[in-house]
């Protein structure tokens, strides 16, 4: 049998763990989740059970879950998640579209566009290529961004430590923003608030376009 | 006692429901008179863009549901509109979820199975988004040129039997 290229899993109301190791096939514990190969996709329905899934690194990977928890674990390819209510926690992937409406996102790194969209839970991202988030009422902190980026958050707060390296536009109604500037870069800053003057300390310039706008929170451009 | 039946016809078309994310926050934000000018703005942006056989079935407070008879006019309409709505100085962020299939049309609403699966959609796609189900994309697919599909993948919605397929559209202009 080819080696999966592509992993879908389902459940309804189970956690779901997948794991990527060095192997070339998709293996699953839950002895009453249905397995079925297609070319080189492996779909797993897990009814409502919980499943832990190991499968080859670098695959790519699906998932849908109502109200588990979705943890991938390793060096994983395109990865998509959508879950009504549980938390996710990503280690490492190519690309990312994560989605949850009540639970949180935590993304070690992404090599290239991590998008996410939440509702009620927090969003964080150590690394990333690109972002786009977009947020109800949760916190979102992004860590290094080596692309650019576009965030929209209701209430919530942004807090990103490192950017610069492309351009990166902040929409927020009431939260507060930190962009963090990375050393050397000097950016077109265009800072909208109004309830109050934006802090900048930094240098600008055109290395890149910086956009924040805000109808009630602080802006502030610093120094990563 | 005979059962009641509700006088009702059976209608085949694409679903769109459309929602003002942060609607509630930006009331509050900015007072109720700005909060109407951008329901204004959201409605005349919806309603200019509305093919003529398709039309406004109901008015949500913060969105609309939309009933079209053709598919493709439904996406390219949700795609248009994405476009109008993000060239707009107003915070207007608005996500938008279409599925096609068969309605209960009663009076000029419509109901069902199929309207409930378009609203879930909705809530899973972000400011800015179209979001469409398998059923959907099998008519429209290469027929709306300059569009791209991304798979989001088979999403178990709350309600729901069975996971739909959903994909994420858009337009080289965003």
């Amino acid at each position: 049998m080819a080696t999966p290229h592509g992993l879908r899993v389902t459940t309804r109301s189970g956690s779901v763990r997948v794991e990527a190791e060095d192997r070339d096939d998709v293996v699953t514990d839950s002895g009453r989740a249905k397995l079925k190969h297609e070319a080189s996709i492996v779909s797993i329905d897990a009814g409502s059970d919980s499943v832990n899934v190991r499968c080859p690194i670098g695959c790519d990977v699906v998932v849908g879950s109502l109200s588990g928890s979705v943890e991938l674990v390793g060096r994983l390819g395109q990865v998509r998640v959508t879950a009504k209510s549980g938390s996710i926690h990503v280690d490492e992937v190519s690309s990312a579209d994560l989605r949850t409406l009540s639970g949180s996102v935590h993304v070690e790194r992404c090599a290239g566009e991590c998008r996410i969209k939440l509702m009620s839970g927090s969003a964080h991202v150590g690394e990333a290529g690109a972002v786009q988030i977009a947020s109800k009422s949760g916190k979102v902190e992004v860590g290094t961004l080596t692309g650019g980026g576009d965030i929209h958050v209701v209430s919530g707060g942004v807090e990103v430590e490192e950017a610069g390296r492309g351009d990166l536009f902040v929409k927020s109604l009431s939260g507060s923003v930190r962009v963090g500037v990375a050393p050397g870069i000097r950016p077109s800053a265009r800072l909208k608030s109004l309830s109050g003057k934006p802090l900048v300390s930094v240098e600008t310039g055109n290395d890149c376009v910086i956009a924040v706008s805000t109808l009630s929170g602080r802006i502030e451009l610093t120094e990563a | 006692m005979a059962p009641v039946r509700a006088a009702a016809a059976v209608v085949e078309g694409a679903v769109v429901f459309t929602d003002i994310i942060g609607f509630t926050e930006f009331t509050a934000l900015r007072g109720d008179e700005e909060a109407l000018a951008l329901l204004a703005a959201h409605e005349a942006v919806v309603r200019d863009l509305m093919p003529p056989d398709a039309r406004v079935v109901k008015d949500l407070g913060d969105g609309f549901l939309l009933w079209f008879p053709d598919a493709c006019a439904a996406l390219d309409t949700c795609l248009r509109l994405q476009n109008e709505l993000q060239a707009r100085e107003e915070p207007l962020w608005v996500r938008i979820g279409l599925h096609w299939g068969r309605q209960m049309q009663r009076g000029d609403d419509v109901v069902g199975h199929n309207v409930n699966v378009a609203a879930r959609i909705m809530d899973v796609a972000g400011p800015g988004e179209v979001l469409l189900s398998e059923a959907a994309l099998a008519l429209t697919g290469d027929k709306v040129p300059g569009v791209t599909f991304e798979e989001l993948g088979p999403v178990v919605m709350r309600g729901i039997p069975e996971p739909v397929g959903l994909y994420r559209a858009t337009t080289a202009a965003g």
